[in-house]
């Protein structure tokens, strides 16, 4: 085919169906191997980008500007503040009284909060809930606002109606600013861009139509004069506006304290000495529970927005978890959910803000630790503090496993299985990049490696049956090249054509099977669940048998290709064009035949009275679920014996303690395992939990182990507990934040629920600016931003395929845990 | 820490109320980590020290659009300018649901457009000088944008029509959906794609020529 039209190129990148199908299709297939036809729509993607990137501007143009608008405020109160006497004694009386109510709240009703609230009784509920003052705004601030602006927004009556002892701080703030206006305001050095004179300025008053998002903005009159009273719907409207505000008020106000508080939802921040460490919600614990900040974050709501989430998805009462049994781990090789998220916003599915939401994820934040060079892997255990508070509480630990950057002692022959979905919608860019991918494999086999091919549409058919690729690999790649698409696609028989040609394939014992099954996820014929899929994936690693999925085509829909690798303890990616295939496979195949550990088994036993509250990303296995996991570890016993000529040491199964088991782990990774404990009053020392590694050590070709035990000592007060908290182990606990709050968001987007998915957004956010705030990190500030980004897309409603999002989101989540 | 012993044990209900109390005593917590939704309902309760730290926080992007779109720096930060004073001024409008990003972007975009139309014959002008291979903007020394590639960028722009300077800067730079702009410009969606196509390749084709 010749380049297609330019203009097709753009539109097919563009999207929105102007090219039909068959069009799309052809341009697709071309753009995906034309060169030429690449490097015009990167020029075109330049110069988009181009316009997408603001002006830099210096701190100092930046404040000039900032400066030139104040002042032009300034300058236009000034022209038309109404009744500026009124004005200026409401602006003098009201911080006045602010203050004399201030300072009577601080002598006589704190002391009575303190007096009563530590006798814990009912009494003391009783007198706080008289004494408090109401949450609504206080109707001094609106009057004023009224008197000085006559803007002020309507009331429902019942707020103003709410005596008010004091207004709040931000109003008294606000007056407090008319008084003695700041530098900036008052006309700073604004050398070049000084405030045009004030007749150019009213132009901005000729025109204020409702800006086009403004949601469902009444017909206020100018300068937002409140609307008629007898108009109900404005009335309600106005209302409804109201509320809002309130609940961004008290949201605001709940960040102050949170952490004093245990308020569902609020964010850590103490009151005058900056960021709490997480640690640190032990402080709020107290006979009624052990809320903690934790427990806040965790329910993660805030009162605003978010409080109309459903209660299922709030906080709960924390409760001790079984610390006994097998436990799901969040290590996963392969990175197919990034690609396909990639891949899905170039085409303009997804605006490209989103992209850098999850360009890092997975990108290790827990502890730094120096790669281990005599083995394969090393164990790092740390507390969240050194010391424990006197009267115990939540405390977390992070265990963390970094490998080896040296490659293992020998690489063992492998068989690959290729399993290939020729079904009728693959047909297009899907094919052809499977083609390709299929040719790219078999060149980087080597001749004494095994290889079969099995394509799959309606049924399945052995095409390549099992041999060595030795002097077979130009039929082969003559065989892949006739594949054409058509036809149902039935995984299922796929996937047992290939493993039936793994398993014949097993003529040496210590070699190495993969099944690879590339394919664009969407079976329609057989088996479709992806659970019942994963049990053939399953079952297969018990003999040893490994399986790796890849993703291809712009339909790709990833549920099923990543459960059957989960349980088939192979990689999972997605191809997003031809260009990356080869790096894909590469990786592959290298991870599956250079692990530097097999039957990696972290077992942790809590000390004396020490509970476990949650592990974080994982959850305990059920019977069944720990049973495959048993069977694996068997599995792997038996393969390390074999292959590496490693002794079995797995013939038992020892009870007892958390169990996570990593079934192999690649060369030069890291993972943490994060927990939640809570520690119990003490006032000496602490086994806080003893933490055993064991694992296949392909270096040096042994079982190797180690044995830690985390004992911590009791701090003479909570303030000395909380000053030994660990940095490191804070950050880990935002990036399991982050990746919690991303995988519920993506189940609240799969079922269309966008007005909680921006709450829960919006309170991440918040959350890891503080904290990069408060720990200076620069990496925890980029998460914020990218979490931004992501809520401004969402807010916009510019997602068109909230399933797929949904999902590719859930995965960005669990990289967030590693 | 005395502030700890006031948490007494006390109900959820209780502790809704507690932090206005509280919030009295505690110390400020620095606007830059508010989000847009609390610094304009700060802004709302008269605020200004907050409602600078909005202004600091998408002067860039304000003034990036408001430039390109009327391809010419001093103007656009006329409109910036007039942007932000709107915005307080109507402040009361606003209705934080978390939309703060495109309620300004919509600002800027209609008074971007009044400035369109309000400079009518100067712009032909200027489009006619445009035409004739002469950059329609002032003296870049005098511009606040100073980086060489935005001025290049602005000076290919100002080649441009007007339309399709506003479409591509509502695609590219407001980031603006094909149907949001179809809205916009009441043209259809479909026919807007080819339009921003041949726009793009316009400007592409003057960036080569202004570098």
């Amino acid at each position: 085919m010749s380049c297609p039209e330019e203009l097709d190129l753009f539109l097919l990148r563009e999207g929105g169906g102007e090219l039909s199908e068959e069009r799309e299709r052809e341009v697709a297939e071309h753009l995906a191997s034309c060169p030429d036809c690449q490097a015009k729509m990167a020029e075109l993607q330049g110069v988009a980008d181009a316009l997408a990137r603001p002006d830099p501007l210096t701190d100092g143009q930046r404040a000039a500007f900032v400066a030139d608008v104040v002042k032009a405020i300034d300058a236009k109160e000034e022209k038309t503040a109404p009744a500026a006497g009124l004005s200026r004694f409401w602006s003098v009386t009201v911080p006045i009284t602010a203050a004399v109510c201030c300072g009577v709240m601080a002598v006589v009703v704190m002391p009575m909060f303190f007096v009563l609230g530590t006798r814990g009784s009912d009494e003391a509920v009783a007198v706080q809930s008289a004494a408090r003052p109401p949450s609504a705004e206080p109707v001094f601030a609106t009057t004023v606002e009224e008197a000085e602006e006559a803007e002020a927004p309507v009331m429902d009556e019942a707020s103003q109606n709410q005596a008010a002892p004091a207004p709040p701080p931000s109003a008294a703030r606000g007056r407090a600013f008319e008084l003695a206006p700041n530098a900036t305001g008052s006309g700073g050095a604004t050398p070049s861009h000084a405030a045009r004179p004030s007749g150019r300025l009213q132009a901005a008053k000729r025109s204020r139509g409702a800006p086009m998002r403004s949601p469902a903005a009444p017909a206020e009159g100018d300068l937002g004069r409140g609307g008629s009273a007898d108009d109900a719907p404005a009335a309600r409207e106005a209302e409804r506006r109201q509320r809002l505000r309130e609940q961004v008020r008290e949201r605001v106000r709940r960040g102050n304290l949170g952490a004093l508080q245990g308020q569902p939802g609020s964010p850590t921040k103490s009151l005058s000495q900056g960021w709490v460490p997480p640690e640190a919600g032990m402080i709020g614990s107290n006979s009624t529970g052990d809320r903690s900040v934790e427990d806040v974050l965790r329910g993660g709501r805030y009162g605003g927005i978010a409080s109309r989430r459903p209660m299922a998805t709030a906080a709960a009462q924390p409760t001790a978890i079984d610390p006994n049994g097998r436990f799901a781990t969040t290590y996963r090789p392969g990175r197919g959910h990034l690609a396909r998220f990639e891949k899905t916003m170039l085409q303009g599915q997804v605006p490209a803000p989103a992209l850098a939401l999850v360009a890092e994820v997975g990108r290790g934040r827990g502890p730094a630790i120096d790669p281990p060079t005599e083995r394969a892997l090393a164990l790092d255990l740390r507390s969240g503090l050194g010391q424990l508070p006197p009267e115990g509480g939540p405390v977390h630990v992070a265990i963390t496993l970094r490998s080896t950057t040296q490659n293992p002692t020998s690489r063992p022959a492998i068989g690959v299985h290729l399993v290939m979905d020729t079904s009728g919608s693959m047909s297009g860019a899907a094919i052809n990049d499977a083609r390709m991918a299929a040719q790219q494999l078999v060149s980087l086999l080597q001749p004494q490696d095994r290889f079969s091919l099995i394509s799959y549409n309606t049924g399945a058919t052995v095409v390549i049956p099992d041999g060595p690729v030795g002097s077979r690999r130009p039929t082969i790649i003559g065989q892949i090249n006739s594949l054409q698409a058509g036809g149902g696609t039935n995984l299922e028989a796929g996937l047992r054509e290939g493993y039936e040609q793994a398993r014949q394939s097993r003529s040496r014992e210590d070699s190495v099977q993969l099944v690879i099954v590339l394919s664009d996820g969407q079976p329609n014929q057989g088996v479709t669940d992806p659970w019942q899929l994963s049990e053939h994936s399953a079952a297969a690693f018990q003999t040893g048998i490994e399986t790796t999925t890849i993703g291809v085509g712009d339909r790709y829909e990833p549920q099923v290709m990543s459960t059957i690798a989960e349980y088939g303890a192979g990689g999972y990616y997605y191809l997003p064009d031809a260009s990356t295939i080869e790096q894909v496979l590469r990786a592959e195949l290298d991870v599956r035949t250079n692990p530097v550990a097999r039957g990696v088994e972290l077992r942790v036993r809590l000390g004396d009275g020490v509970e476990l509250l949650e592990a974080y990303g994982s959850r305990r296995l059920n019977e069944a679920e720990a049973q495959r996991v048993r069977a694996t570890e068997v599995a792997i016993d038996h393969q390390a014996a074999h292959r590496d000529g490693i002794t079995r040491d797995r013939q038992d199964d020892r009870e007892g303690g958390m169990r996570f088991f990593i079934p192999g782990f690649a060369r030069d990774d890291q993972h943490t395992i994060l927990l939640r404990l809570r520690a119990p009053a003490g006032s000496s020392e602490l086994n806080l939990a003893d933490v055993e590694l064991r694992y296949k050590d392909r270096i040096t070709n042994s079982n190797q182990g180690d044995e830690r035990q985390l004992r911590l000592t009791y701090a003479g007060n909570r303030q000395a507990a909380i000053s030994t908290s660990d940095a490191d182990v804070r950050r880990a606990v935002y990036a399991f934040r982050t990746g919690h709050a991303l995988t519920q968001v993506s189940g609240m987007l799969t079922v269309g629920d966008q007005d909680n998915a921006l709450a829960l957004l919006y309170e991440r956010v918040e959350m890891l600016r503080r904290a990069a705030e408060e720990l200076d990190d620069a990496t925890l500030r980029a998460d914020a931003e990218r979490l931004d980004s992501f809520r401004e897309v969402v807010a916009q409603r510019r997602i068109h395929n909230n399933l797929m999002l949904g999902s590719m989101l859930q995965r960005a989540g669990t990289g967030f845990m590693r | 820490m005395e502030q700890v012993a006031l948490v007494g044990p006390m109900t959820s209900s209780e502790r809704q109320s507690a932090p206005a109390v509280m919030t009295a005593t505690s110390g400020e917590r620095r606007l830059s980590s508010y989000d847009d939704d609390a610094l304009m309902v700060r802004a709302q309760d008269g605020d200004k020290e907050a409602y600078e730290v909005l202004i600091g926080r998408y002067t860039d992007l304000v003034l990036a659009v408001a430039t390109r779109f009327l391809a010419d720096p001093d103007a656009g930060r006329d409109v910036a300018q007039d942007v932000f004073l709107e915005l307080w001024l109507s402040r009361s409008r606003y209705v934080p649901e978390g939309r703060f990003k495109g309620y300004l972007t919509t600002l800027v975009l209609n008074r971007c457009r009044d400035a369109t139309r309000r400079r009518g014959s100067e712009q032909r002008r200027r489009d006619g000088l445009a035409a004739q291979g002469q950059p329609p903007t002032d003296d870049p020394s005098d511009s606040v944008m100073k980086d060489q590639s935005s001025q290049q960028l602005n000076q290919a722009l100002g080649h441009l029509g007007d339309e399709d300077r506003q479409i591509l800067v509502m695609r590219y730079g407001m980031e603006l959906g094909y149907d949001d702009i179809a809205k916009e410009t009441g043209r259809p969606a479909g026919t807007l794609r080819s339009r921003v196509f041949h726009a793009l390749r316009k400007l592409r084709k003057q960036l080569e020529g202004v570098s």
